[in-house]
């Protein structure tokens, strides 16, 4: 079974830290960051900023931060910031202001820390404060750039948005069968790994999604909501685009473990019929793999601790529904034997995790 | 081990430490943390408990 990366972010201070960072880690951060070479150009724009400023990274790259983009910036305490350290061109320095950067679709409090990481090379790092749908500045103040003025008429050109002006295709259940039998054809042992690792990569960005969507409904962390309301929003988030709605069980969680049970899953209904393994290797009536890892990477986010999300029943193999089980990362082992071994089901899973050494009375393994 | 609402015993911070309990929770008296974060028959409660803090007990 595959292994989540540690979920760690550098400290935003660390200038040379966060530049020697790959975009898919800044994807993973929970706040801003933009990169601009000398003249202001957008360099960098990772997958936080772009959600909040409902702009998209590609449309970014490659224009002038505060003449095409942010023009609200465009004032003494910003821009002439941003000249000043440039000039003086102390490679690691950096300076923090507060700014109310102004979008047409509402205010945004937010902390920035400005960074000389190379010669020539800022970042930006946005930490929102708060986030109000309306505007107090004067209308006199330039507002941030709307996305469909950076594309305008992108839609006949195939390309489709959302509501907040991210980027979406429109994709088919064929399309993942075709995906599976694929890797069925070239690597039939990596498909659980394959699908795994994708999904937790899917979950990490979708807990950066959920985050922004917690920083505009006033909380302070996506980490803060309470249990059962982060549930029902997972499952909206995932429901509602289709890949069947997921519904948390916390009955079982005084004995370390939640299950999530997806009644129609779009990854089972796509799947070949169970049929024999015929050979070594996991399992191959659990279809649900990539659900699996986008709940363990959005929960290794959210708990700030490594949890594990097991498919253990997959209606691709004849259950009704598709089961998951969420627990510690140091206890997934157990869950994985009990598949291997044809345990199935919730009970049998909770009766491994009980049996297991250190169960019982002792605290969990951390 | 029975406790009296707002009395601390001397193990509360080991507990803390076990569960992961963030360090505000851990300044509060144990008993209310038992009450609301779980390991091994001690349920929290999902409608008011932070998701951090009820994925912190799994």
């Amino acid at each position: 079974m595959i292994d989540l990366e540690p979920n760690s972010a550098p400290h935003p201070s660390d200038s040379r830290q966060i530049d020697a960072r790959t975009d898919s880690e800044l994807d993973g951060m929970p706040f801003g960051v933009i990169a601009l070479d000398e003249s202001g150009v957008v360099l960098r724009y990772n997958l936080y900023e772009s959600r909040l400023a409902r702009l998209d990274k590609n449309q970014v790259i490659g224009r002038n931060f505060f003449s095409e983009i942010a023009r609200c910036t465009r004032t003494d305490s910003f821009e002439g910031r941003f000249k000043r350290m440039l000039a003086k061109g102390t490679v690691g320095s950096s300076e923090q202001f507060d700014f109310v950067f102004g979008f047409a679709f509402g205010e945004q409090q937010v902390a920035i820390e400005m960074l000389l990481a190379a010669p020539g090379k800022t970042y930006l790092l946005v930490n929102r404060k708060s986030v109000r749908a309306e505007r107090t500045q004067a209308p006199s103040v330039p507002l941030a750039v709307l996305q469909r003025a950076l594309a305008p008429e992108e839609t006949v050109l195939g390309v489709r948005r959302d509501d907040i002006e991210r980027r979406f295709v429109d994709v088919s259940a064929p399309f993942f069968a075709a995906l599976r039998a694929t890797c069925d054809r070239v690597a039939p042992e990596s498909w659980q790994l394959f699908a795994t690792e994708w999904g937790v990569q899917w979950g990490r960005r979708a807990a950066i999604d959920l985050e922004a969507w917690a920083i505009e409904r006033g909380r302070a962390s996506l980490r803060d909501v309470p249990m059962q309301e982060l549930a029902a929003l997972v499952a909206s988030t995932i429901g509602d685009r289709g890949w069947g709605r997921p519904a948390f069980d916390f009955v079982h969680a005084n004995e370390g473990v939640v299950t999530i049970v997806v009644d129609r899953s779009a990854l089972a209904e796509a799947a070949p019929r169970s049929h024999s393994a015929g050979s070594a290797g996991p399992p191959v009536d659990l279809a649900c793999h990539l659900l699996a890892g986008c709940f363990s990477g959005l929960m290794t986010y959210v708990a700030d601790r490594r949890l594990s999300a097991r498919e253990i029943l997959c209606r691709s193999s004849g259950a009704p529904c598709c089961t998951f089980a969420l627990v510690s990362h140091e206890r997934r082992r157990i869950v994985d034997a009990a598949i291997l071994e044809g345990r199935r089901g919730v009970d049998a899973i909770r009766d491994a995790l009980r049996s297991a050494p250190g169960s019982g009375d002792a605290a969990p393994s951390r | 081990m029975q406790l009296r609402p707002g009395e601390r015993p001397a193990k509360a911070p080991a507990f803390a430490a076990l569960t992961g309990l963030s360090s505000a929770m851990a300044e509060r008296p144990a008993i209310e943390a038992l009450a609301s974060v779980s390991w091994r028959g001690f349920v929290p409660d999902p409608n008011t408990t932070s998701a951090r803090e009820f994925l912190g007990t799994l």
